[in-house]
């Protein structure tokens, strides 16, 4: 072989050598890349995993707006009515389902342990025990149209014709800033 | 091989930028649904979960079609069927069984059963504890000999609780505690010092005549409430003196420390009464403001019986608010008369000549007595501070002031008498295992009772709970006396340590 078809080869496989370096480099690169944006992708689909929560009453119940603070009370039994003088009759979901938990968590700031003190500790003092919870979204969307002062919740797409959404601190779910909201 | 590489590392890239990504576009929750595309569900799904109707309005226009209800059952097996959309998430899988039992006792899954699960149900539940106590003191301390009892395993409450809503805002209680007592209890012979137990062994006849104790059953209390309206509600029956915070918490699993400071013990408050209680509240956002009264036959030595006509009358005004934690800010108060008596039947002639039976009556003590109290509890994230100052001061009428009791001559009467206590606890409640560790001081000053001393106790502790249902707690208890008392026992300090598990059912 000649020197100068050597010297070609040579500088050939440089630029191969150099190629295979920037393919190495570039793929570490992406990969780097991908992981550094993994965290604010993941942001993103949790920042839409947000679940919104409708309070429900019944259609013709008189209650139009109702605060965090009021569904407290009315979710602890401690004693709530509406305009009417109806007294609030709450219904819960089933402990430890994903809409009871954020509910908990978002109206009454409890997590589900927090929760099951409460009660157990309420009972002891002697005090009337939870709100009933229901096993089935329908019948408990039914329930709160025909019993006076029925109030729950659910998401709004759940509603049915029977029921209506009532503002929270001024709110719809569909309006920003919703407070009865949390991440899933 | 290093094309290879390169494809593998995007590829995995971005299987897992696609992985992570995907639940963004798979979101079911129909936070905005702003095309109203009513869509009846399908199934029932079970409430709370996740799988909702496709696209449903969140206000549906009157118009919008019903959903079609379900042709089997609410609650029966087809619309239970949990979806893979359904399924519940991490936290669901983390469910205690003790909340998904109480949950269910308390759920309804048929619309027919409602009204009468509602209001006829008997809800049964209670709690118990068991408490070992150890002193830190010489074997040769008196301390060791006269507190009770030490070095032993004691189930100290099993106390049941039956509960009923009996529909139209009427509502019963009753809680019973089951005692060991009277079996092993010592009374003093004030004359000669001699300490008599008492022995309820019995011969077992469902058995082989094995040798049983007995023990007793205390009505703790029993009520029936009925709600006018939230500031107004009328209960009657025995219940619990509503006063502070330790004497209404009142079930171990309720209360942070091991036993309850000496203003609470020593009942400055009655701890139970019997007659009528009247409570309510309003809310005037952000301040909730309440009230108890209550009209009861009194201190007295019978719970059904006031032998003087002088009925107490107490009360408890609080405040509450959730304005930075959850803030209450009560006082109480309580007044009414003791009166105990002896009686003997002697025979009776009228004018006319003809005999009779009477009942003539000693009075063995006779008393007014006023108790005030205030109170705050301030729990704030994770803190929690409490605390309570009781005064009682007690005036005996001149017919009916008893011998005191003394340890030496010469004899007396008791003396009219004011005593104060107070106690403070500061807790924080931890994530691990939901431990807190608390520190607790009291206070107790009588002045006008030569036994008891002024006292100084401070309390270290934790209060562990592995299951809301269930609370350890392990306390350290100092206690120091400013003087000796008449006993003598205030010459040594008490040390205590103790240990107690307790659980609701």
């Amino acid at each position: 072989m000649s020197p100068a078809a050597q010297a070609t080869r040579h500088a050939a496989q440089i630029r191969h050598g150099l190629a295979r370096r920037a393919c190495v480099y570039l793929a570490l690169g992406v990969i780097a890349l991908s992981l550094l944006l993994l965290p604010s992708a993941e942001r993103s689909a949790r920042a839409s995993d947000r679940v919104l929560l409708a309070v429900v009453v019944a259609k013709g119940s008189p209650l139009q707006d109702v605060s965090l603070a009021e569904l407290k009370r009315i979710f602890t039994n401690e004693g709530d009515s509406d305009s009417s003088g109806q007294r609030f009759v709450p219904f819960n979901h089933p402990p430890h389902t994903t809409d009871r938990v954020g509910f908990d968590q978002v109206v009454l700031g409890m997590s589900a342990d927090d929760v099951s003190q409460f009660w157990i500790e309420r009972k002891i003092r002697g005090l009337p025990g939870p709100p009933r919870s229901v096993d089935s979204l329908s019948l408990l969307l039914r329930l709160i149209a025909r019993l006076p002062g029925g109030i729950g919740y659910a998401r709004p797409a759940q509603l049915t014709p029977d029921v209506r959404a009532v503002r929270v601190n001024g709110k719809l779910p569909s309006d920003a800033g919703y407070a009865l909201s949390f991440s899933e | 091989m290093v094309t290879r590489a390169f494809g593998l590392g995007l590829a995995v890239s971005l299987c897992a930028l696609t992985a992570r990504a995907a639940p963004a576009g798979d979101a079911s929750a129909p936070a905005t649904a702003s095309t109203p595309t009513p869509a009846p569900p399908a199934a029932d799904p079970p409430a709370g979960s996740e799988a909702a109707p496709s696209a449903a309005p969140s206000t549906p226009a009157p118009n919008t079609p019903a959903p079609a209800p379900s042709t089997t059952a609410p609650g029966t097996t087809a619309p239970n069927i949990p979806t893979p959309a359904a399924a519940p998430g991490p936290t669901v899988a983390a469910a205690s069984s003790e909340e998904a039992q109480a949950a269910s006792s308390d759920s309804f899954s048929s619309e027919e059963t409602t009204e009468a699960e509602q209001q006829h149900k008997l809800d049964l539940y209670g709690f118990a504890d068991m408490t070992y106590t150890r002193l830190l003191l010489p074997s040769s301390n008196p301390w060791q000999r006269t507190y009770f009892p030490t070095k032993s395993f004691a189930v100290g409450n099993f106390n049941l609780y039956l509960s009923s809503n009996l529909g139209d805002s009427w509502r019963a209680l009753g809680e019973i505690r089951f005692l060991y007592l009277p079996n092993g209890a010592t009374t003093v012979d004030p004359k000669t010092g001699s300490v008599t137990r008492t022995d309820t062994t019995v011969l077992d006849y469902a058995g082989f005549e094995e040798p049983i104790h007995w023990g007793a059953i205390r009505i703790e209390r029993v009520w029936v409430e009925h709600e006018f309206s939230s500031l107004f509600t009328l209960q009657a029956g025995a219940f619990l003196t509503p006063y502070g915070i330790w004497n209404v918490d009142h079930g171990t699993p309720a209360i942070i420390g091991i036993r309850a400071p000496f203003a609470v013990a020593d009942e400055l408050f009655p701890a139970h009464q019997t007659g009528l209680h009247l409570y309510g509240n309003t809310f005037l956002d952000p301040f909730e403001l309440g009230y108890h009264l209550t009209l009861s036959n009194g201190r007295g030595p019978v719970e059904y019986a006031d032998f003087n006509d002088d009925k107490a009358v107490g009360g408890r005004l609080y405040l509450k608010t959730d304005a930075f934690g959850s803030l209450t800010i009560g006082g109480s108060f309580y007044r009414g008369g003791y009166y105990d008596r002896s009686a003997k039947y002697v025979l009776t002639s009228s004018s006319g000549g003809q005999t009779g039976v009477d009942q003539q009556y000693t009075t063995l003590s006779k008393y007014q007595e006023l108790s005030l109290g205030a109170d705050l509890k301030w729990q704030y994230k994770r803190w929690l501070v409490q605390g309570e100052a009781i005064m009682n001061e007690v005036h005996y009428s001149s017919d009916g002031r008893p011998r005191a009791l003394v340890v030496s001559p010469p004899l007396g009467y008791e003396p009219d008498y004011r005593r104060w206590g107070a106690y403070g606890l500061f807790g924080y409640r931890t994530k691990f295992l939901q431990t807190m560790p608390y520190f607790g001081m009291q206070y107790a000053y009588a002045p006008d009772n030569p036994q008891i001393p002024t006292t100084l106790g401070t309390q270290l502790g934790l209060n562990i709970h592995p299951t809301p249902a269930v609370v350890l707690k392990l306390e350290y208890t100092f206690t120091k006396f400013y003087s000796d008392g008449s006993t003598g026992l205030g010459r040594y300090p008490l040390r205590i340590l103790a240990t107690q598990v307790a659980w609701a059912f």
